[in-house]
């Protein structure tokens, strides 16, 4: 069940209206009903994933609460590595177990053996590298003290399937959700309920609109064969960096949107990245909630700034490379993560010292070297193998003559204008702060032209249709 | 009275903002902004209409023929009903599976109460319900917009699509809103026009029939099936659960009512289909696991129908139906296979005069961009003309709006074909046109137009070539025929 889904607009319309009239009143009736949701909404895709969501909630709620009652450190440590090879197990068997045997498989032809009948014949769960790091987040923060185990199961448990976040995020904090599953709900509150339903409608316009076109020149450039003409294999490497975001960015909006209509806070996950001043900037804009998962749970034990500058940019490469690794079981994806440490390490200090005092203009500088190249490295992302990833690169630099066919009648002018609509909006945000919800203060005639406006945006401005391929959101795949 | 709560303010603000989008929608649909340029050429919803109308008129109609494309062309309803002596109608669409099949038929039923249901194998394939992304989808939507019984098109919404692909499926608003960006000037036509295109009405007994092609296989396809093999894969053949179970609900549909069903596989070439006894091998396992009394006419492994290239389109393209001869052929088998089952037991009307002038009517011939219909994509430039030696019916340049390719047509269609020139397969006509393009002034250019079997028939032969959309033609001359 996809969020750009009519089937989800009316599940979530049924659930929404059940869960304010009929089981929001005390906390059992809430967590029980967004419980059951939650199952529903994810056993839509196969119910088989189910056991492994219950594996996992279980396994770290028991964990949870044995390292609450632990008497040494010992003890609870024992019970953390517990947790940590449950999680990172069924993830491993489930995301990366073909991966290792492949790569073993590659090493081992020197010597004329080969482990390829070890395949596993699995697929991969939806959100699973999600969930298990938002589960783990629990059993690590009560490990280092930070938070208290909770003794409602069903509250753990809505905690971690807590369906407008499963499957792609925000990675929360329990000390920041699971809190909010407890007695804290705030009721009814209709401001809320606007600004999540605005938000919302915003991240569907960002997906269905401008996300899922840029997605048809992505697809053509990316599928198409040798030859490409430069200038279009630009043209896909740069619409796919846009895509990457509206899509990402459109599925946190929505996420957050639904929650706060729901009651619940989640945490922003993208700040206008494409505007960041360094490329550590770009890290505290870019899915803010997995780079500061991997800052405080990998970054700071592993040393963190202490340390020689050398010691520094090696914890940081290490995060960058499980960063990759953390998307997708594939070594593009490890070259993405390398590729983009190597730019934090080598290249911000060369722009910090080069362009520090030009001002706004330095700035902006800045902002186009940063996304330049960022989007050279998402080749290795979007590219299924290094050959395509290659033959992106190498077309960059050749002169070819293919134009994809899918390309011939395409919209450019509506992509146009939706893409320099939407820079323009994030502009003002940027310069001014503003979310869209600044259309709430605004008098009931204007809000209501900006909900209609962008449901009859929707309908009529989306990429969707007879023979249309459907583009999924990108984050279900990891 | 307590007061509005703010949820329920909210929520009623939420059913009235979703109201307000969907009225907007369903204003757009009945205004048909958004037609699709294929609802021109609605011989889906004509044969409904006529259906109707022989309903209305008190005529019986004695059999329903279900199927779909392979159907339409390889029966001709007006042979069987001559020589059964009954009104028989092909209620055909195309790339229709055995569930629409079913929708159609109770839909049928609402309209007539036939005797005997003949249905044809082909649709019992792997083609599921609402598979969007082929063109069972958009044929299934014009099924479904042609009939008119309200709570079975609600009982078929939900069965032959998926949530998600309902507001596609029944509004031509979200389904084409890409005519914003992509083509914008049908809006324009649609919204000059006012209103949806209505049918076009004639005196035409109109039994179903669509489509005739005139050429057998001709030698240089037959060559093919030595070179590439057959293009079907009959071995591999696959059949969707929900088919099955649409096969069922017919046979039961049919045994309440105490209607004869008959199952029917029209033939493709023998060298066409690799595995053709294995397929029907399969259909008949089916027809066993259904009910086995059910009689099964399969004329797909005959070898007196398959193995005669006159009877078949000549394409190499999986999709091969049969020719106007062919269908002759087909239609009397099934009605001698008919006499076999039931023989004089069967209602018989060709004694009843009332039913002879019913026949006496031309089964209308429904062709592409029939002159008949408004058509604002068709400019007819010229009707009845002898140009030489052939007696053209009408010139005609035409804007296929699915094109987009900048090229219209530019179509002649003739009169019976002089049986002493070549045929027409082996001609080119060609003419030269003159018209004043804007960066060349006056311009003339040779116009070499080929033959069209699948527009043509036995009476009107046509011939076509594309032309520049931005010729402002005014002149054709020097018209002639060259040897290909």
């Amino acid at each position: 069940m996809f969020f750009d889904s009519l089937t989800f607009l009316v599940f979530f319309a049924v659930a929404f209206s059940a869960f304010w009239i009929l089981f929001s009143r005390t906390k059992m009736a809430r967590n029980g009903f967004l419980l059951l949701t939650s199952y529903v909404f994810y056993g839509w895709w196969d119910w088989r994933f189910l056991s492994l969501i219950l594996i996992s909630s279980i396994v770290d709620f028991l964990l949870g609460m044995s390292m609450e009652k632990a008497k040494n450190q010992r003890a609870r440590k024992r019970l953390l590595v517990l947790s940590l090879v449950v999680n990172l197990g069924l993830l491993g068997v489930f995301k990366y177990f073909n991966f290792f045997i492949d790569s073993l498989d590659v090493l081992l032809e020197v010597v004329g053996t080969s482990v390829a009948g070890a395949h596993l014949e699995v697929v991969l769960p939806v959100g699973i590298s999600f969930y298990t790091f938002q589960t783990l987040s629990y059993t690590l923060d009560i490990y280092r003290g930070r938070m208290k185990a909770v003794n409602d199961p069903i509250q753990f448990f809505t905690f971690v399937a807590f369906f407008p976040q499963l499957v792609a995020g925000p990675i929360e904090r329990a000390r920041d959700l699971l809190p909010q599953f407890g007695n804290e709900h705030p009721g009814f509150d209709v401001s809320a309920a606007r600004s999540g339903l605005l938000l919302a409608m915003w991240g569907l316009f960002k997906k269905v609109v401008i996300a899922d076109r840029l997605g048809t020149v992505v697809d053509a450039t990316f599928g198409a064969s040798v030859g490409l003409d430069a200038n279009y294999a630009a043209l896909g490497l740069i619409c796919f960096a846009g895509q990457l975001y509206l899509d990402f960015s459109a599925y946190s909006d929505i996420a957050r949107g639904i929650s706060r209509m729901l009651g619940y806070r989640l945490s922003e996950n993208f700040r206008r990245p494409y505007f960041a001043a360094s490329f550590s900037d770009f890290w505290k804009r870019w899915h803010i909630t997995l780079s500061s998962w991997f800052r405080d749970y990998v970054y700071i034990p592993l040393g963190g700034n202490r340390g020689t500058r050398a010691r520094v940019a090696f914890n940081a490469l290490v995060v960058f490379l499980v960063s990759g690794l953390w998307h997708g079981a594939s070594w593009n994806f490890v070259i993405w993560g390398g590729l983009n440490g190597l730019f934090l390490v080598l290249i911000d200090p060369l722009l910090e010292r080069s362009l520090r005092g030009l001002g706004t203009l330095g700035r902006m500088l800045t902002a186009v070297v940063v996304t330049a190249c960022w989007t050279l490295s998402l080749s290795f992302f979007r590219g299924q193998t290094f050959e395509q990833a290659g033959h992106m690169l190498r077309a960059l630099m050749t002169n070819g003559s293919l134009v994809p066919d899918e390309l011939a009648h395409f919209p450019w002018k509506l992509l146009a204008g939706s893409v320099v609509f939407l820079l323009a909006v994030e502009a003002v945000q940027e310069r001014w702060a503003q979310s869209p919800e600044f259309v709430l203060n605004r008098p009931r005639a204007v809000r209501w032209s900006v909900y209609f406006t962008l449901c009859m945006a929707i309908v009529f401005l989306g990429a969707y249709g007879v023979d249309v391929t459907d583009q999924q959101f990108i984050y279900f795949q990891f | 009275m307590q007061p509005i709560s703010p949820l329920q303010s909210f929520l009623a603000r939420g059913v009235l903002g979703g109201l307000l989008i969907l009225v907007t929608l369903a204003l757009m649909d009945r205004w048909a902004w958004f037609q699709e340029p294929q609802d021109l050429n609605p011989h889906i919803e004509k044969r409904w209409s006529s259906l109707r109308k022989l309903s209305e008129a008190g005529e019986p109609v004695d059999m329903i023929i279900l199927g779909n494309s392979h159907t339409y062309t390889g029966l001709n309803p007006k042979h069987l009903s001559a020589e059964l002596g009954q009104t028989c109608m092909v209620l055909a669409n195309n790339s229709m599976s055995w569930t629409d099949h079913y929708w159609t038929l109770r839909e049928a039923l609402e309209w007539c109460t036939p005797e005997t249901v003949v249905i044809e194998t082909y649709g019992l394939d792997e083609s599921a319900p609402g598979a969007r992304s082929s063109s069972v989808f958009v044929n299934q939507i014009r099924a479904f917009k042609a009939r008119r019984t309200a709570y079975l098109k609600f009982q078929a919404a939900l069965d032959l699509f998926s949530l998600d692909e309902l507001a596609i499926g029944l509004s031509p608003t979200v389904r084409n809103h890409h005519f914003l960006w992509d083509s914008l000037e049908l809006i324009e036509a649609n919204m000059e026009r006012g209103g949806p295109r209505p049918l076009a009405e004639d005196d035409d007994l109109f039994l179903g029939r669509f489509v005739r092609f005139t050429s057998g296989l001709k030698d240089e396809t037959l060559a093919r099936y030595d070179s590439t093999g057959a293009p079907v894969d009959g071995v591999n053949w696959k059949v969707h659960p929900r088919n099955i179970d649409a096969a069922r609900e017919i046979a039961e549909l049919c045994a309440e009512r105490g209607i004869e069903l008959i199952w029917l596989a029209l033939p493709m070439y023998h060298r066409h289909v690799d595995g053709m006894e294995e397929w029907m091998e399969r259909v008949d396992s089916i027809r066993n696991e259904v009910d086995g009394a059910i009689p099964f006419l399969d004329l797909m492994t005959d070898a007196s129908m398959n193995e005669r290239p006159e009877y078949f389109e000549n394409t190499y393209k999986a999709n091969q139906h049969m020719t106007w001869q062919g269908s002759v052929m087909a239609s009397h088998r099934l009605a001698q296979f008919m006499d076999s089952l039931r023989g004089p037991n069967r209602t018989n009307r060709s004694a009843d005069t009332s039913w002879h002038r019913l026949m006496r009517h031309s089964e209308g011939f429904y062709g592409f961009q029939s002159p008949l219909m408004p058509d604002s994509n068709a400019m007819v430039l010229f009707r009845e003309v002898q140009l030489k030696e052939l007696d053209v019916k009408d010139i005609m340049r035409y804007r296929d709006p699915m094109l987009r390719n900048e090229m219209d047509y530019l179509q002649f269609r003739i009169h019976h074909w002089p049986g002493y020139l070549p045929p027409p397969e082996q001609v080119q006509l060609v003419s030269t046109w003159e018209a004043v393009l804007p960066e060349l002034g006056l311009t003339r250019a040779p116009a070499a137009m080929e033959f069209t079997p699948h527009l043509s028939d036995d009476d009107l032969t046509v011939f076509r070539c594309g032309i520049p959309r931005k010729v402002d033609l005014k002149r054709l001359t020097d018209l002639g025929l060259n040897a290909k």
